[in-house]
């Protein structure tokens, strides 16, 4: 499933670009993150334990995230990839910044989810607000520190 | 489909049931368990202790001074059957009546419901239309929150980790008329649409509209367009087509959508189930 959306700052696009970039600032936005540690001899790829909790599931997933085809100060591909509940969840979202002419940012972020095993079967009439949810607490808890780190 | 294993607790007063809470991160309160024991069963959760919380005494039944107060471990049955609240509320004994089938009507409670906050469920739609609050108690005190309030997202609600909720209560609201109308889904009668009407009439004209909307979105919400184009009007044709326009206008970014049934289709089945609401509400 594809899900979009878009945020507007008022900070500068190196000032935006540095946190996108930043390790802790994408650990601190996952909804539930337990751990978020360097893969060895790998430049931008982490592993990570989130613990999510929603309606009655509540579980552990671990996984790795990825960045790639990273053109500074404009985009990048962010690669999610994990399992916990008997599912795999994958996504990955490209995020691209504009500059805007009173100074700030605008921030697109278009991704794509993908989400099979037992959650989507059970789960299949929620599975895409559920996604849309946590991609909105995602990007809002980046745009968070965006904004702080101003 | 058997749980994991887990432990378990019968407390019999609130104040041992937060004592538990506070004592065990990750246990979950039981209710009528009609959400939780299937996840359990699936092993969607496997929480290492459940707090059975229903045999405090209290907090199972239905009171009316002036305002509604219907316990949290009140059952859809309870509700559906009670003639307190068919009397002063009976859109919410229609939206009870329709929850899951009868075995679960039986054992799931208004408490859990709204805890539980499943976007396709019933009753939350009618507490918002009615301006209802759920009375919480917690460590360090009770409060008290406004439905509109307490239905934040998906199957999410303002209530803490360490929270119970004890009741439900239902202000004094005199009305003319009200009705709760859903579009079923044909598989599991989970609510595709469903909306909460309460009219007051002067005369045949309309001198003010609650309208209600789930099940087509992310949660249970007011719909403060469709309540000005019902205000004033003589509830004509061209006054739901007006108040179906602004409803649908004001859920458009609540949006929630699957396969069978998708965001846009829910949004016209919106208006739709507006119209027919209003008229079932005697509008």
């Amino acid at each position: 499933m594809k899900l979009d959306g878009t945020y507007l700052f008022r900070e500068k696009r190196e000032q935006v670009w540095s946190t996108l970039m930043d390790p802790e600032a994408i650990s601190g936005a996952i909804p539930g993150v337990e751990e978020f540690v360097p893969v060895e001899d790998e430049q931008h790829a982490w592993r990570a334990i989130a613990k999510v909790s929603m309606a009655a599931v509540s579980g552990r997933f671990t996984g790795q995230v990825r960045m790639s085809e990273i053109q500074a100060p404009v985009s990048y591909r962010l690669t999610v990839s994990g399992e916990g509940q008997g599912s795999i969840i994958s996504g990955n979202v490209v995020m691209r910044l504009v500059e805007r002419d009173d100074g700030g940012t605008v921030l697109h972020w278009d991704a794509e989810a993908n989400i099979s095993g037992k959650l989507a079967r059970i789960g299949q009439r929620l599975i895409k607000a559920a996604a849309n949810m946590m991609s909105k607490r995602f990007f809002g808890n980046l745009a968070r520190q965006i904004r702080e780190a101003a | 489909m058997w749980p994991a294993e887990f432990d378990y607790a019968r407390p019999s007063s609130v104040a041992e049931a937060l004592q538990l809470l506070a004592d065990n991160e990750d246990a979950k309160l039981l209710a009528g368990g009609h959400s939780l024991l299937p996840a359990m069963k699936l092993r969607l959760n496997e929480a290492p202790l459940l707090i059975d919380i229903s045999r405090i005494e209290g907090l199972g039944s239905i009171s009316n001074n002036g305002s509604l107060t219907i316990g949290a471990l009140c059952t859809h049955a309870d509700i559906a059957a009670s003639a307190d609240v068919q009397a002063s509320c009976s859109a919410l004994a229609t939206a009870t009546g329709m929850v899951g089938d009868q075995q679960v009507r039986n054992w799931g409670t208004l408490g859990g419901n709204v805890a539980h906050a499943d976007p396709a469920s019933d009753p939350p739609t009618v507490l918002v239309a009615f301006n209802a609050n759920i009375n919480i108690e917690g460590a360090s005190g009770g409060r008290s929150v406004a439905a509109a309030d307490f239905f934040i997202d998906l199957f999410t609600v303002d209530l803490e980790p360490g929270e119970i909720i004890t009741s439900i209560e239902i202000p004094a609201h005199p009305h003319e008329g009200c009705a709760y109308v859903k579009m079923p889904h044909p598989a599991s009668r989970y609510a595709v649409v469903g909306i909460c009407v309460v009219l007051h009439k002067d005369g045949d004209s309309c001198s003010g509209a609650h309208v209600a909307v789930g099940g087509a979105t992310v949660r249970a919400m007011r719909s403060p367009g469709a309540e000005a184009a019902l205000r004033g009007s003589s509830l004509d044709d061209a006054a739901l087509d007006a108040a179906a326009a602004a409803l649908k206008d004001d859920i458009a970014n609540d949006l929630i959508g699957d396969m069978s049934f998708p965001e846009a289709y829910r949004q016209e089945m919106a208006g739709v189930y507006l119209k027919r609401a209003v008229r079932a509400a005697g509008g």
